[in-house]
């Protein structure tokens, strides 16, 4: 059973009202959650499947406020992968994920991979949301800055995601925070044994591959939806 | 007086070994209640008498279980010296002391029951236990609630929470920073260390750090200016989740140490050696791994018990309450998340009897329900062996396999919850059936049990009503989204007003004066829109090369071609042909007629804006005096010799720009007078207008500025100029 299943921490941070809980309960409980109410902490449980490797997710949904600065770091250690979230509709709370988020992560849990989230990408093409930021003279966050800040912080990836509109696309971004924090348990299996770290990283070896051409393949296919 | 504090005092060294097997128990409660009685001789008397046979009741319990008394003693240092109080409180019912000692008595009573849940060892070791407690408990209960509130009992309570806190504390220290950090030091892997202790470097650090220092702070300095907890446990409280994590692996904690505890002599050693310490008060590590998972039950008990002293109108009230939900949901949350993975190992098996064919395997999947069930052939009426799995958005009808080894059932269909329907039917000659339907097939099931068959309708129509819930939570969001946009739409709205109100003023305007000119105005505006050709010529309109233009005189939509002829009165007005052959043949006497238009040329020009004006104002105009049309009359500052008149209104179009000069101003017989009401005549060459004014002050007004302005004019001119009003005038009769 060890051998074919994993366990994999997820933490999922960012600026207040980004998206977080909405992402995690529409992954989780199959549900979009109706008005808005503060989190201060959640933990979610999850299970799915990757290359006939059965995986049991472990989430932690956090408080963006910064009232909770000081506690928040007790959802961190152990985390194999760490969510950072910002709202497209939001261009400020982009900024923040390298003001705050970016040196929180990387001080609480170094080893953790870190992908960047960008939630609500519906709200890029909603005409309401538009005139809005035109009001302020903004625009929302556009796949490139994504993509450009994910490099910035050193994340394995940028995904983009709608929790209303595209349960798919939220399957993808923990699709791709798992993978992600395979390739770290993949390290330590061969520290730990020899002979199985050699038989699994020859498994493994094509799964990270189709991982980067998932990741390549959807990256390609966005640039052409911006096209 | 001497031999009490002699007596005491080996007690109290006593009490620091906690984990002395045989005379620990006995000891230390001994110790606690000489502390905790302030009354007189007498009463302390009264409980060391009574004290040995509490010990006694204590002892047989202990002599049958040592391990649950351990435990309990551990859990709750003072649970001892409630079984002990309680023979006291008989004796000595009113005194205030046995209310005060029956609160820790009840919290321990209560937090044995947690114990309970986690474990089935725990349960058939301490099964017996609770029932004497739970005897003793009522009584004391009734006499709590008998009791009014007390600041002293709430302060009670709250150093009861600080002091477990403080030991519990000490637990998670020897957890974490004693059996993990030398597990990890002797070279144990780290997935082993943290399976087996998993968060518990987060909870630790989250008492430690926060909870603790919070309750200190708030019970020994500021609880005399504030007392009160329920801010602290609810900025806290949600952070209590993190014991679901801990307990969800509990199972697998305690696997992995028995494990490694056969499998490696130096985690044996470890774990030995540890053990023998002081600060373990004897006990095992699987004891102290147990206590994270009694600690939220006690934080939910001890806070009701708080409540429940809290007087209605404190201001603390409301905090705790919030507080205690908070607490309750952090214990709920663990047990659910108990139950989900349950629910997911429940998953993948069924995964592995379908043979990994269908990928069930998904964060938001739950198997609801699943059996054997037996299907009607529609074709022989004959019955089949299948199986059904419900989850909770789809629904799998299997069929058996005869294999031995590996895949059990095969899918034979799979159908959306979305799409499925279920309904009762009541077959002659077979019992126990119902349909269900899909989107693409109709399967008619058989039960063996009618009780069988009802409980499948219900577990799948309750099932299909939840999937219709939580879809309408995208939709309801999608509603919120659409009404957002209703503003965008709005705005159109005030526009349809707008366009709205403007044909209700034409429709007015229509109603209020139906003259011709009012039929010509309404025409033209239609025509201006409609007519695609010229009137005279018939030839189609464009903007390049063939414009449109008006005739003065009725208004028709004419080319340029064929509005090149010229009224009389001026160059600038276009009429069409008819209108220019209706006009009046030139009057006989050319040098009188030649004068006149040289001067209406010269004055023409300039009358171009009519808004600044000497006199302006609304009347009535007609050509013959019986049918009338409003208009808006003004005289431009810029040019005193000429009267406009406007169609309608102000910004109507220009209907005449009239050269005063020149002009006869008559007023009309008694006759038409009468029907006109205040009017008079405008003679110019061969036309006539009549006017008329709202009020007899007006029609003067008008009348003395008209009149300024023609004798003005005559005033002004040259001696020769004057005679051609006398033709005008002549020409009038």
């Amino acid at each position: 059973m060890e051998g074919q299943s994993g366990r994999c921490k997820i933490v999922v941070v960012g600026d207040a009202e980004c998206g977080k809980t909405a992402l995690l309960q529409v992954f989780a409980k199959d549900a979009y959650p109706g008005s808005y109410v503060p989190t201060v902490f959640e933990n979610y449980t999850a299970s799915f499947e990757i290359d006939k490797r059965r995986i049991e997710l472990n989430m932690w949904d956090t408080s963006g406020s910064s009232y909770y600065d000081n506690v928040r770091p007790l959802a961190y250690p152990d985390s194999d992968a760490v969510l950072i979230c910002f709202d497209i509709s939001r261009p400020e709370t982009l900024d923040s994920v390298l003001k705050k988020w970016q040196g929180e992560t990387q001080e609480f849990c170094p080893n953790a991979k870190v992908v960047l989230v960008g939630c609500k990408l519906d709200m890029r093409t909603d005409l309401a949301t538009l005139r809005e930021l035109s009001k302020q003279r903004l625009i929302p966050v556009t796949h490139e800055q994504g993509t450009v800040l994910a490099k910035q912080v050193g994340a394995v990836s940028y995904v983009e995601c709608s929790s209303r509109s595209s349960e798919r696309s939220v399957r993808d971004v923990f699709h791709v925070a798992t993978v992600a924090s395979l390739g770290r348990g993949h390290r330590q299996l061969r520290r730990t044994d020899s002979r199985r770290g050699l038989q699994r990283s020859t498994q493994l070896s094509g799964r990270p591959d189709r991982g980067n051409e998932g990741e390549m393949h959807k990256d390609r296919a966005k640039s052409c939806n911006l096209m | 007086m001497e031999l009490g504090r002699s007596s005491s005092t080996p007690q109290e060294e006593a009490i620091s070994p906690l984990g002395v097997l045989g005379t620990g128990p006995s000891s230390s409660p001994l110790g606690k209640l000489q502390a905790l009685p302030i009354g007189p001789g007498a009463h302390r008397g009264a409980h060391s008498s009574s004290a040995p046979a509490g010990d006694s009741s204590t002892r047989e319990p202990s002599g049958a279980m040592k391990i649950p008394n351990r435990d309990s003693g551990i859990d709750s240092p003072s649970s001892s010296v409630a079984s002990e109080n309680f023979p006291c409180e008989e004796s000595s019912e009113g005194s205030p002391s046995p209310a005060i000692l029956g609160l820790p008595s009840e919290t321990a009573s209560d937090s044995r029951v947690p114990q309970d849940n986690p474990q089935e060892e725990e349960d058939s070791g301490v099964g017996e236990e609770p029932d004497p407690k739970v005897t003793l408990f009522r009584p004391q209960e009734d006499v709590s609630l008998t009791q009014c509130s007390d600041p002293q009992k709430l302060l009670h309570i709250a150093q009861e929470l600080l002091h477990t806190e403080e030991a519990y504390v000490k637990r998670l220290h020897l957890l974490d920073q004693v059996f993990c950090t030398k597990l990890t030091e002797a070279g144990i892997p780290l997935e082993v260390t943290t399976g087996i202790f998993s968060n518990i470097s987060s909870i630790y650090r989250f008492h430690g750090q926060f909870l603790l220092p919070e309750l200190q702070k708030r019970i020994t300095e500021e609880w005399d200016t504030n007392p009160r907890l329920g801010d602290i446990l609810q900025k806290l409280a949600p952070f209590l989740k993190m014991y679901g994590e801990y307990v969800k692996n509990f199972d697998r904690a305690m696997g992995l140490v028995s494990t490694w505890t056969q499998r490696s002599p130096q985690f044996k050693d470890v774990i030995h050696t540890i053990q023998k310490q002081e600060v373990c008060g004897n006990l095992t590590l699987q004891h102290h791994m147990l206590e994270p998972v009694q600690r939220v039950p006690r934080y939910e008990l001890l806070l009701k018990d708080y409540l429940k002293r809290l007087p209605r109108d404190a201001p603390d009230r409301k905090d705790a309450e919030r507080s205690l939900e908070l607490i309750s949901t952090a214990a709920d949350h663990s047990n659910a998340a108990i139950r989900k993975m349950e629910k997911m190992h429940k998953l993948l098996e069924v995964y592995e009897q379908l043979g990994g064919e269908e990928d069930i395997v998904n964060p938001a999947n739950e198997l609801i329900k699943e059996g054997s069930i037996q299907k009607l052939s529609a074709k022989n009426g004959t019955t089949q062996d299948r199986h059904l799995f419900l989850f909770n958005n789809v629904m799998l009808y299997c069929v058996p396999k005869l294999r031995l080894m590996g895949q059990k059932l095969s899918v034979r269909e799979k159908m959306d919850i979305s799409d499925l329907q279920v309904q009762d039917i009541v077959k002659p000659n077979a019992a126990c059936t119902f349909i269900i339907t899909g989107r693409k097939r109709s399967l008619e099931l058989q039960t063996r049990t009618e009780e069988e068959k009802k409980e499948w309708i219900q577990v799948i129509q309750a099932t299909v009503e939840k999937h219709k819930q939580k879809s309408e939570t995208f939709r309801a969001f999608g509603g919120a989204c659409s009404q957002d946009e209703e503003p965008t739409l709005s705005p159109d709205q005030p526009v349809m007003s707008t366009s709205s109100v403007e044909p209700a003023g034409v429709a007015d305007s229509n109603g209020g004066t139906p003259g011709i000119e009012s039929r010509k105005s309404s025409s033209k505006t239609r025509r201006d829109k409609e007519k695609p050709g010229c009137k005279s010529c018939g030839e189609t309109f464009n903007s390049i090369t063939k414009r449109r233009y008006r005739c003065k005189l009725c208004g028709e939509v004419i080319c340029r071609k064929c509005s090149e002829f010229k009224a009389e009165n001026s160059k600038q007005s276009r009429v069409c042909r008819e209108c220019f052959l209706e006009e009046p043949l030139v009057p006989p006497s050319p040098s009188s007629e030649t004068p006149t238009e040289l001067k209406q040329n010269a004055e023409k020009p300039p009358s171009v804006d009519p808004r600044p004006s000497l006199l302006c104002g609304t009347l009535n105009l007609s050509d013959d005096g019986t049918t009338w049309n409003e208009v808006w009359a003004a005289i431009p500052e810029s040019d005193p010799q000429v009267l406009d008149l406007l169609a309608g209104s102000q910004a109507g179009r220009l209907l005449y720009s009239i050269p005063l000069s020149g002009c006869n101003i008559t007023m009309p017989d008694p006759e038409e007078g009468l029907e006109a009401g205040c009017a008079w005549k405008l003679h110019q060459g061969s036309q006539t207008w009549w006017l008329s004014a709202p009020s007899t002050k007006l029609q003067q007004c008008w009348l003395k500025a008209l009149g300024t302005a023609v004798h003005g004019d005559t005033a002004g001119d040259r001696p020769g100029a004057s005679q051609p009003q006398a033709p005008a005038g002549t020409d009038t009769p």
